[in-house]
């Protein structure tokens, strides 16, 4: 029994380790503005700045995500500089909201939606 | 006189096969990963909303040391097959089901036991509270995870019992540097006199892995960028309370493309203060990861 609060001890310091701070924001610069634009975006591209896409297969995650927002026909990441350029089909009434939250749901952290 | 020495030999044998099962199983729970993630260490990574990921690892194992009087040399192949799916940004759930061969080699008889069936399936959910995206690639963040191991696995490939672990990882990447952290406690709640070692007894085990990364290729990304090249070095470490500790290390290779994923992993000993089970000799890890 002696061992096994031992253990219990060893798991719980990390873990207080991590909860003491834990006011800190997991979102880091999320725009949660957009979630809430629901105006459709005007032109056939926008390009949104993603933080944290750190290896190849996390990345996938983003362009699959936008495209199943319908209107989204392209997405395309760019590791590098964090860029992931949307392109909307022709007619595509595609909100800020829904690329918003196709970020969102990829685990990652939207940091700024530019249309041209 | 313990229970163990007065089970049947190859009863006993078998059972300690299905102990290295279940220890094994515990080796790899809720931790079976997404992206940068070494072969056999957790990181704090999972699936997006609704997107699935099915992880196969092939594993090669050779036991020695037998504490048993047989004395057996033990080859095992330990197929592994997870699939993973994001319930919400910080939710997944995985669901683990191994399969196993596993060779007994009794000294000085002639002849071997082949076991061969599924071991103990396992669900779990991951929960990441905690993540700071710190610019395009850098990353850190902390996962909790918790769930069962069931007492499916057939025959003695099984634990037979219902044993519940929780555990907690931390992940950082930065720059071409990768590095987590992880601490696995699993609750042992018993099961026959057969498993009573291998972290599947009345013992608890607490596991302790960490892995460092280093991206090989490309040094950095570029719009181009489709795929990258890991070195991997893992410490892989199970302490028992009934006072048996393991530590593993080992260098391995990880292949990771837009929506799959290659590794080789090996893993030596570098400690061992093992009395009631068979020690790990050699671990040789392949795998692929598929994101759909």
């Amino acid at each position: 029994m002696n061992s096994r609060a031992v253990f219990l001890f060893m798991l719980a310091v990390p873990v207080s380790a991590v909860l003491l701070p834990g006011c800190a924001s997991s979102r880091g610069a999320f725009p949660t503005e957009s979630l809430a634009d629901t105006a459709t975006i005007t032109g056939s591209s926008a390009t949104l700045i993603v933080h944290g896409m750190s290896c190849p297969l996390c990345a996938s995650n983003v362009d699959t995500q936008l495209l199943t927002v319908p209107g989204v026909v392209s997405a395309n990441v760019n590791m590098g500089s964090g860029e992931v350029r949307v392109g909307f089909a022709p007619g595509a009434r595609v909100t800020r909201a829904q690329l918003a939250k196709a970020v969102d749901d990829s685990g990652f952290s939207l940091v700024e939606v530019r249309i041209p | 006189m313990n229970g163990r020495a007065r089970t049947h030999p190859l009863t006993w044998a078998r059972g300690r096969a299905a102990a290295v099962v279940a220890g094994l199983a515990v080796l790899v729970p809720a931790g079976l990963a997404r992206g940068q993630e070494a072969a056999n260490t957790p990181a704090a990574t999972q699936p997006g909303v609704g997107k699935w990921y099915l992880r196969q690892r092939l594993q090669y194992l050779s036991l020695g040391d037998d504490p048993a009087p047989e004395r057996r040399d033990i080859d095992m192949l330990v197929a592994t097959t997870a699939l993973s799916v994001g319930i919400t940004r910080e939710l997944s759930a995985t669901l683990t089901l191994p399969l196993t061969l596993s060779i007994e080699d009794p000294a000085g008889a002639a002849g071997t036991d082949t076991l061969w069936g599924a071991g103990d399936a396992s669900l779990s959910l991951k929960w990441r509270p905690f993540q700071w995206d710190l610019n395009p690639v850098d990353s850190v963040r902390v996962a909790f995870f918790a769930g069962v191991q069931a007492p499916t696995g057939s025959g003695d490939l099984g634990s037979h019992s219902w044993d519940p672990f929780a555990g907690v990882v931390f992940t950082s990447i930065l720059g071409r540097h990768g590095f987590n952290q992880a601490l696995t406690y699993s609750f042992n709640t018993g099961g026959d006199a057969f498993n009573a070692f291998a972290g599947d007894g009345p013992s608890d085990a607490l596991r302790y892995d960490t892995s460092y990364l280093f991206r090989l290729d490309p040094a950095a990304y570029t719009e181009g960028t489709t795929a990258a090249t890991y070195f991997t070095l893992e410490l892989h470490g199970l302490c028992e309370t009934n006072g048996d500790n393991e530590v593993l290390l080992g260098p391995g290779i990880l292949y990771e493309a837009r929506t799959f994923a290659l590794e080789a992993a090996i893993g030596f000993p570098i400690f061992r203060d093992v009395d009631r089970r068979p020690e790990i000799d050699l671990m040789v890890t392949l795998g692929f990861r598929i994101l759909f």
